[in-house]
């Protein structure tokens, strides 16, 4: 019989320093560890299939709730208590680019595509932030079924 | 169902599942979607790499392939020698016997179209593309693709012409030597020599229609897929609302999929409609030859390499994601082995990658107590000797033989 983990019980098993979601739904609106910046994260398609491809999504905002449209954002995936991370090479999509190479992302939306979760279990998303307001990260727990 | 044993997390080290102590056969609403998950689908997603692999002609012309030993260079090896149908189309051996013997067993094919990688160690990301490395492995078939060709050409011309329409002529022994294929090393050195004296237009020529016959042979794979087994029946009979699963399990069944589903962890690997993630995990299973196998440490390199992969010319795909973000550095790929499908599993002894294991008691007693180390790489972590009871045991041994349906017909 396996009814689905606690948050709290996630937490223990991450090495991440921010808190584990208040919420139980995953990768709901949250301040980055120092308070910087307001991510959240949503998956495509969602859920995502076992051992399928899939594209993580994160919108950013400052802390006055207004999207961020030219920060770097880096998005990977993790089991720390497993050891490992995705077998993949996930890719940081550029965004909507000019003709001099300048990208912006609208609406202040981040998309990395390449991720796969090849295993049951609590995989660790971490949301590393690089912006106007210096760099700040956030992760957030998917127990993958 | 019962609470969690809070308790049991700070003992086993954050284990990702945890132990519920109500009576098997009644199952919360996650294991219920768990059970939805791992049944056998209404239908099947096509075969991407293969878009006229459901045609009769191919299907026709892939069979006759695969049980014809002439494709082998002694015309006495078929893929059916090892893959046999009498037993699920694997083999009874611990490795494979082909003209010599390979390093690993001979995993079942079916339903194996239903996942992006193939062999063990996933070297080939299309059932098409792995259906020819046997024509020519030294231990396997022993062939090679210009004397295939011709070979087919030859004896199943009405079948070849059918599927394909007009068949290259590819007698003219001075642009297409007797025997000639690229990358053969150490006796067999000769024929890529004779490869080498082909023109680049001839060579294509060869590869285009050996990849033909790859395709056939992927098209008659594909129809060999699992039937409905009593586990199915059961998962329907429970999630209509019968609480006994209409009697498709014995007491002893229900209890080995609860241990299944949770003590034992196996759906943490072992998941979906085929009871495998289709990714690949290093075990810590003993090697039974010396050296060590490097498993997708070296297939992932393999595959990236190989003109028939999905960015090759042969290839008729055109999204290969798969292979575009396939990171062939993952550490974890050490001696690391695809999970294999369960379907049927009753049917294919030995097991495990090197067959080392004879049978389903042996492999439940290896992932109960997890003997020795792997020789190189490490063990996947979230394995942890699981303490089960002789009851527990053989539970489990009972309910994998519900997941064998009617007998795949070839």
């Amino acid at each position: 019989m396996r009814p689905l983990l606690p948050v709290l019980l996630f937490a223990a098993c991450t090495s991440g320093p921010t808190e584990p979601e208040s919420a139980d739904v995953f990768g709901a609106e949250r301040e980055t560890q120092s308070g910087t910046y307001l991510v959240s994260v949503a998956f495509d398609p969602d859920p995502p299939g076992m051992s399928d491809l899939f594209t993580a999504r994160a919108t950013l905002k400052d802390s006055a709730g207004v999207p961020i449209e030219d920060a770097t954002v880096s998005l990977n995936a993790t089991m720390p208590h497993h050891g490992h991370g995705m077998m993949t090479s996930p890719r940081d999509e550029p965004g909507v680019c000019d003709d001099d190479g300048t990208c912006t992302h609208p609406g202040g939306v981040y998309e990395t595509s390449g991720f796969k979760f090849h295993m049951g279990g609590p995989w660790t998303v971490a949301v590393i932030v690089t912006g106007p307001n210096g760099v700040d990260d956030v992760t957030y727990i998917y127990d993958m079924q | 169902m019962r609470p969690l044993i809070v308790g049991l997390v700070l003992i086993t080290g954050c284990a990702s599942e945890l132990v519920d102590t109500s009576p098997p056969g009644e199952w919360t609403a996650s294991e219920r979607s768990k059970l939805q998950r791992l049944r056998l689908p209404e239908a099947w997603p096509a075969d991407l790499s293969n878009p006229r692999g459901t045609e009769d002609a191919l299907i026709g012309l892939g069979g006759i392939l695969f049980f014809d030993p002439g494709l082998s260079s002694n015309d006495q090896v078929s893929c059916g020698t090892c893959h046999k149908p009498e037993h699920n189309f694997s083999d009874v051996t611990p490795l494979s016997r082909g003209l010599g013997e390979t390093n690993r067993h001979t995993p079942s094919i079916v339903g194996s179209q239903q996942g992006p990688w193939f062999y063990w160690d996933g070297r080939a990301d299309s059932l098409w593309s792995q259906a020819l490395s046997p024509m020519e492995h030294p231990a396997e078939m022993a062939g090679d693709r210009v004397s295939i060709v011709r070979y087919v050409a030859t004896h199943h011309a009405e079948s070849l012409e059918r599927a394909y329409g007009e068949v290259p002529d590819v007698t003219d022994l001075t642009r297409f030597p007797e025997r000639a294929r690229p990358a053969a090393t150490g006796d067999q050195a000769w024929m890529a020599r004779a490869w080498d004296t082909m023109s680049p237009a001839d060579q294509l020529i060869i590869n285009t229609e050996f990849a033909k016959l790859g395709k056939a042979i992927a098209a008659y794979e594909s129809t060999l897929m699992p039937t409905e087994a009593p586990f199915d029946r059961y998962v329907d009979a429970v999630l209509s609302g019968d609480s006994t699963g209409g009697g498709h399990l014995t007491d002893e069944q229900v209890l080995g999929l609860d241990v299944f589903l949770g003590k034992g962890q196996c759906t943490l690997c072992h998941n979906g409609p085929l009871f495998t993630d289709r990714a690949f995990h290093n075990n810590g299973v003993a090697e039974s030859r010396p050296g060590y196998d490097p498993g997708r440490r070296s297939g992932a390199p393999i595959v990236l390499g190989s003109p028939f992969n999905c960015r090759g010319v042969f290839s008729e795909q055109e999204q290969c994601d798969e292979l575009d973000y396939l990171d062939p550095s993952f550490d974890d790929f050490q001696s690391a082995f695809k999970t294999p499908s369960l379907r049927y599993v009753d049917q294919t002894a030995p097991y495990f990658h090197n067959g080392s294991h004879e049978t389903l008691d042996d492999v439940v007693a290896f992932y109960d107590t997890l003997p020795g180390s792997p020789a190189v790489g490490h063990r996947e972590l979230t394995l942890k000797p699981l303490g089960l009871t002789a009851t527990e045991r053989s539970g489990v041994v009972a309910f994998l033989s519900s997941l064998t349906g009617e007998p795949v017909q070839p």
